[in-house]
């Protein structure tokens, strides 16, 4: 609004819509974790304004390290009144960060080759072929802990072919969106929301199969990647009409948000046809023609379902409804785990105190097995020794014919 | 200035209070302030110099709508509650002993009934007050909306300050409205076994005999408490009245037990951790011993009694003497007060 | 239910672009690159830098240099914030009140606090404590008497519940501890913790004894003091007091009472035991829109004066009540001039008791809509919305000065006429929430700091409702506290023999003038214009 923004990072109303109340300490599992402001959003946005002002370069190390920390589980949105679009901000600052101070040695050519991976799918798959194999032979163990994937990936299950019945179906077509991570290393949760969908009346579909979300290049500052991706996506489902399904909290999440993002009509339209898994079963279905699934399991809400999405009390339900299966909440709040896409591994520190927190809260809910809907949360809480399912796979089990 | 001003001084205004304690701060004397003596005449030593609230009187101002009254310190408890009442309102700070006691006397003691379980404890009903420090200057504190927090609160630091850090002349009290129904109750169950079934009850007081219990709410609300909890409608509980025992209530079972070996009459509020007793003054001192030891005071009321009416309990930190001394920096008030 | 994302329309400043030059250089600590090994090493290197290298760019006096190099043996290089951001971070609290602090000290124990608090006295710098910053008047902005920048002694790592004592229904808190998370674990046992700021699930309970907080359920719960049984203050030589009124009838002076509002400048509140109370068997949580401000006042006087007093009276006005809606979806009437809210908490007959002589009064005073919360839900939705008035703010403008002034009860609806006339004759948009029950008005006058002249006409604003409220036997704050924005409007409100008594308390407990200095009492007694934004401080 004012003269100094064409020099600005930042948007401006972004910015000034916080006002510094503080309401969102409590909320940041960073802030958790130092106490201090520089690690919570209040100072963070401290951080963005102090850099858009010129008092301090992006770069500064101390205010790189404040923007680097963020998880970006964005539960501080979630309790901010001022409804300030941290994610946003954060993802401008990242952008801005890795424009300015691109990663260097070995992490750039990990970003190289990781990032370049995750937008073809051969690749990924090929990926995950070979980590089954290291893990069949246990060659996976020379890797450093942080890089070693707690996720057991059977070659069975990377050679998987999904199942699906081709005939139309009462509630037509229902996209399954598989994903990079999800479809190389989680082929059997894909298989369960095939499983789903079919049992409650929609033909799933797989192709098309468009590569990667871009979700995980938004998060590291690749910016320009990301909506290349974004796009792509949204291009591969253009001539389809259906709900895309999306039984991964953070592309889900992420899709989601295509529409502001991109700010297309084209990418607004997608971004309403994708729906959480949650949000196309309804419990009483579920209820009433579940067959039991006697388990007890902590529920571990995803950041991304639960404060980008604000669907971890319909998921909640959904799970509920489930005859025989009994839920514990964490007494945590929900503070996020630590893992944040690549987070884990670009910020071992916080990532592994989250994790020691979380495992924690979960061990105080007396649980002996965690439900979580992301494959993030998923291998970095397999990381502590839980046992994981997806929400996906017990309701296949409880919709089984 | 009232009569015979050499050993019973009785001002009228704030102006002649601030007189009084100038000239006793410049003849290096001190005083005893008092009200109407319901508690004080019974402390030894009751023969020092008095400055005496007794003409302090009146109720300045009753704002029905605002739930505030204030008052002169020297007014009588009775008249400020029979005026409440007028309007349906209440201050629930109840008189101590037979005698007329005053509202400053209450504040300056902070010494409160059975009913301060639920309706809270003196000091949380005072909103402002006006005194006269030891040094002679009158101060103001607090102000007359329910909530305030401009400046330090010495509305808490005053109560309960038993006349040695000023002269409350007069005080603003918050009121509510008075509860539709009140009844008292009692049952032969201890008290500790009833506190979880019950949902806030004004006032729990265990005698040798029995339980009783006040209930200040609905009279449907009430009815189905009792019957809840086996409660039968009867008298109030006669309370003990030659001293007054307060320990952590964390401690109360311990001290308990130590008191079930002495010849006492006991009366306990459990929750409060206060206990009202009678007793031959050695049995009394044996209770103050073991008060003590569990980190409590005991204040004997009795005078005939012969005991001290302060005990090693009452003895002040090095911080409130601090603090002592800076509102009464030449010992003008009461400063045998701690004095055992 | 994704949230609406807007787009930030930006133009990014290449590297290299003008910067302002002092000060970029602050913070040459190590970054923390992917390949940190581990907690402790990633951690550390959140900013910090070595004390000398963090400082070079400014002039550190001899005891300063000194004292930075004491409390890092004391703290370590992770709990010790000397660098330009980490030091910027902790201008100002949730007011908008900035000073600049010498450091941020970050103790993780009593013990280190004593530490820290005998290392500033031993090098004659000011402290100035903090736990998460959620005040409102500036009590935790670091000014400093004569230019002695503090030292910013954050207490947010002491966050552990220490005992919740159920049987004697009460806690022991460190003074870290986030009011909402004592509430939660009291609710395990079928109790609660009454104070409920607005803030509540990120203020800290040892910033709600030393402010004594309110919150909504004042009007018949009472304020802090009446839920704080006793506090271990420490002093500016690390002696720790516990001040205690676990006890029924204290032995010896109430310096419990004194200590809560003490606003830091009596020491550090380092631990406190709070009151916990049986969580209410029934709660009936009342809507009421009204056609007009003074319509609702006149209805809050009505349930005053009624044979049960409500738990909660509040009244929010109609821009507060469309702001909100977004965020909280509360289903307040958008087209009603003024809401109010009211509850009753306790037994069933007594709640529907209240319930009904509430919905009666509230019609017979004009009420165009009352509408009874239909459970936990519909409840929890109305005060969200309530407690979310101060962020939801920033969808009107970028800044925001809130006022606490109370008057009596009576006087609810003239006050609330004023404010109007104020905003009017200032030209500026303000809109208020009530503490309605307790006469405690909160004006949030808005604004935009870019806007040249604005800030001038805010505080006239803020001063004119200040002074209105002294002018109907009000006060100049409820709950916010003194702090330093409301400092020399003490004069207003004392006279010079009054605030004497209070200073002579205040040095009798705090005699080193080290603890958060500048702060509460009027520097200069009586002379003058009050100040919001006193020396030192900058907006």
């Amino acid at each position: 609004m004012t003269g100094h923004q064409e020099m600005s990072i930042f948007d401006s109303d972004q910015l000034a819509a916080c006002v510094q109340c503080g309401f969102c300490l409590s909320s940041c599992p960073t802030y958790e974790v130092t106490h201090l402001e520089e690690h919570g959003p209040r100072g963070r946005i401290l951080a963005m304004r102090l850099a858009d002002q010129g008092e301090l370069p992006l770069t500064d190390p101390a205010l790189a390290d404040s923007l680097e920390t963020c998880v970006q589980c964005r539960a501080c949105e979630e309790v901010c009144p001022s409804l300030v679009q941290f994610g946003s901000l954060m993802e401008t600052a990242r952008a801005e960060l890795h424009e300015q101070q691109p990663p260097t040695g070995i992490r750039r050519l990990a970003h190289a080759v990781g990032f370049a991976a995750l937008g073809r799918r051969t690749l990924v798959r090929l990926g995950s072929f070979g980590l089954a194999v290291a893990q069949l032979f246990r060659l996976d163990r020379v890797l450093p802990d942080q890089l070693r994937p707690a996720r057991r990936v059977r070659v069975r299950d990377v050679l998987r072919r999904y199942r699906a019945p081709t005939d139309p179906a009462p509630s037509g077509d229902a996209f399954v969106f598989l994903g990079c991570v999800m479809d190389g290393m989680f082929r059997d949760v894909h298989q369960a929301t095939v499983d789903v969908l079919s049992a409650v009346g929609y033909r799933p579909r797989i192709e098309p199969a468009p590569a990667c979300c871009g979700a995980l290049s938004a998060h590291a500052g690749r910016e320009d990647e990301a909506h290349a991706m974004a796009q792509a996506t949204i291009d591969a489902y253009a001539d389809t009409h259906g709900p895309i399904v999306v039984d991964s909290a953070g592309c889900g999440g992420a899709m989601k948000e295509y529409g502001s993002v991109l700010g297309t009509d084209q990418a607004r339209a997608f971004s309403a046809r994708v729906k959480d898994l949650s949000e196309v079963i309804d419990p009483a279905e579920v209820t009433e023609r579940g067959r039991s699934v006697p388990l007890t399991l902590a529920y571990q809400a995803p950041c991304h379902l639960r404060n980008v999405q604000g669907l971890a009390d319909t998921s909640l339900a959904l799970l509920r409804a489930i005859p025989g299966l009994t839920l514990l909440e964490p007494d945590d709040g929900q503070l996020c785990c630590g893992s944040g896409g690549i987070y884990s591994l670009e910020q071992p520190g916080f990532g592994d105190e989250l994790l020691a927190r979380k495992d924690a809260s979960l061990d105080r809910t007396g649980a002996r097995a965690v439900v979580s809907g992301n494959p993030g949360c998923a291998m970095q809480i397999a990381r502590a020794g839980w046992e994981i399912h997806h929400p996906a796979q017990l309701l296949a089990r409880a919709l089984r014919p | 200035m009232g009569v015979n001003a050499a050993t019973h001084l009785e001002p009228t205004d704030i102006g002649e209070v601030i007189d009084a304690v100038t000239q006793a701060r410049e003849r290096s004397s001190a005083l005893e302030v008092r009200g109407a003596g319901s508690v004080l005449d019974r402390l030894p030593p009751g023969d020092a110099p008095v400055l005496s609230t007794a003409r302090l009187t009146g109720i300045v101002d009753h704002a029905p709508a605002d739930l505030t009254v204030t008052v002169r310190a020297g007014t009588r408890l009775d008249e400020v509650r029979d005026r409440l009442a007028e309007h349906g309102q209440e201050c629930p700070i109840e008189p101590i002993g037979e005698h007329g006691t005053t509202v400053g006397g209450r504040l300056g003691t902070a010494l409160a009934g059975p009913r301060q379980l639920g309706a809270g404890r003196v000091r949380d009903w005072l909103l402002r007050v006006r005194f006269v420090t030891g040094a002679g200057t009158p101060a103001t504190a607090g102000g007359v909306t329910v909530k305030d927090v401009t400046g330090f609160d010495l509305c808490r630091l005053m109560t309960g300050s038993w006349g040695t850090l000023g002269v409350i002349t007069e005080v603003t009290l918050k009121l509510r409205p008075i509860p539709p129904h009140r009844a008292w109750y009692a049952t032969d169950t201890p008290q500790h076994d009833l506190a979880s079934q019950l949902y806030r009850p004004a006032a729990v007081v265990s005698t040798s005999e029995r339980t009783h219990v006040l209930f200040e709410d609905h009279p449907d609300d009430a009815d189905a408490q009792a019957a809840g909890a086996g409660l039968v409608p009867a008298d109030p509980p006669v309370l003990p009245a030659s001293a007054r025992a307060v320990v952590d209530p964390a401690r109360l079972a311990a001290f308990r037990a130590d008191l079930t070996e002495l010849d006492l009459t006991v009366a306990i509020h459990d929750q409060l951790g206060l206990c009202h007793l009678d007793g031959q003054p050695d049995a009394l001192v044996a209770a103050r011993a073991a008060a003590e030891r569990h980190g409590g005071a005991l204040l004997v009321l009795d005078p005939s009694t012969g005991l001290p009416a302060f005990g090693r309990g009452h003895a002040p930190s090095p911080l409130a003497q601090r603090v002592s001394t800076a509102l009464d920096p030449d010992d003008v008030l009461a400063p045998w007060r701690w004095q055992r | 239910m994704t949230r609406p994302r807007r787009r930030g329309r930006f133009t990014r400043r290449r590297a290299g672009a003008p910067a302002r030059p002092s000060g970029s250089s602050a913070t040459p600590g190590p970054t923390s690159p992917a390949t940190a090994s581990g907690r402790s090493a990633s951690l550390a290197t959140a900013g910090s830098g070595s004390v000398p290298s963090a400082t070079a760019d400014r002039s550190l006096s001899g005891p300063e240099t000194s004292l930075l190099a004491t409390l890092e043996d004391i703290l370590g290089d992770d709990g010790l914030r000397t660098g330009h951001l980490g030091r910027a971070t902790y201008r100002r609290d949730a007011s908008f009140l900035n000073a600049d602090p010498l450091a941020v000290a970050l103790p993780r124990s009593v013990e280190q606090t004593a530490h820290v608090l005998r290392a500033c006295r031993d090098h004659g710098i000011p402290f100035t404590p903090r736990a998460a910053g959620t005040g409102l008047a500036g009590g935790a902005t670091p000014t400093g008497e004569g230019g002695r920048r503090p030292v910013v002694v954050s207490v947010a790592r002491m966050d552990q519940l220490r005992e919740l004592d159920v049987p004697n229904r009460r806690a022991w808190v460190e003074p870290g501890l986030v009011n909402a998370r004592l509430g939660k674990a009291a609710a395990a046992h079928g109790l609660r913790f009454a104070p409920d700021p607005a803030s509540q699930i990120a203020a800290t309970l040892g910033g709600n004894v030393a402010t004594n907080a309110g919150g909504i359920h004042v009007l018949t719960y009472g304020v802090m003091s009446q839920h704080v049984l006793a506090v271990e203050l420490m002093d500016a030589d690390g002696v720790v007091h516990v001040l205690d009124g676990t006890r029924a009838e204290q032995a010896g002076l109430d310096l419990r009472g004194v200590s809560v509002g003490g606003e830091g400048t009596l020491g550090i509140v380092v631990g406190a035991c709070l009151r916990l109370l049986p969580a209410p068997p029934a709660v009936g949580t009342l809507l009421a829109g009204f056609a007009s401000l003074e319509a609702a006042a006149t209805a809050v006087g009505a349930l005053v004066v009624s044979d049960r007093l409500p738990d909660a009276v509040e009244l929010m006005d109609a821009r507060a009540v469309s702001l909100v809606e977004d965020y909280a979806q509360a289903g307040y009437p958008q087209d009603a001039a003024a809401v109010l809210l009211l509850e009753y908490e306790g037994l069933p007959a007594g709640v529907d008791a209240g319930v009904a002589t509430a919905d009666r009064l509230a019609r017979d005073h004009g009420a165009t809509s009352v509408v009874r919360a239909d459970g936990p839900d519909q409840r929890a939705r109305i005060w969200k919305g309530r407690k979310a008035v101060a962020g939801a703010i920033a969808k009107r403008a970028p800044d925001f000065y809130l006022q606490d002034v109370v008057v009596p009860r009576s006087r609810l609806g003239e006050m609330l006429d004023a404010v109007v006339a104020i905003g009017e004759r200032e030209r500026l948009e303000i809109l208020t929430v009530v503490h309605a029950g307790d006469g405690n008005l909160h004006p949030f006058v808005l604004f935009d700091r870019r806007v040249e002249g604005m800030i001038d006409r805010v505080f006239a604003a803020g001063h004119d409702i200040v002074a209105t409220a002294l002018s109907l036997d009000g006060t100049v704050t409820g709950e916010h506290g003194v702090g330093i924005e409301k400092r020399d409007f003490l004069s207003d409100v004392f006279d010079s023999d009054d605030l004497a008594v209070q200073r002579a308390v205040r040095d009798a407990i705090e005699p080193s003038g080290l603890a958060n200095p500048d702060k509460v009492l009027p520097t200069t007694v009586g002379c003058g214009e009050a100040r919001m934004v006193p020396e030192g401080a900058w907006v």
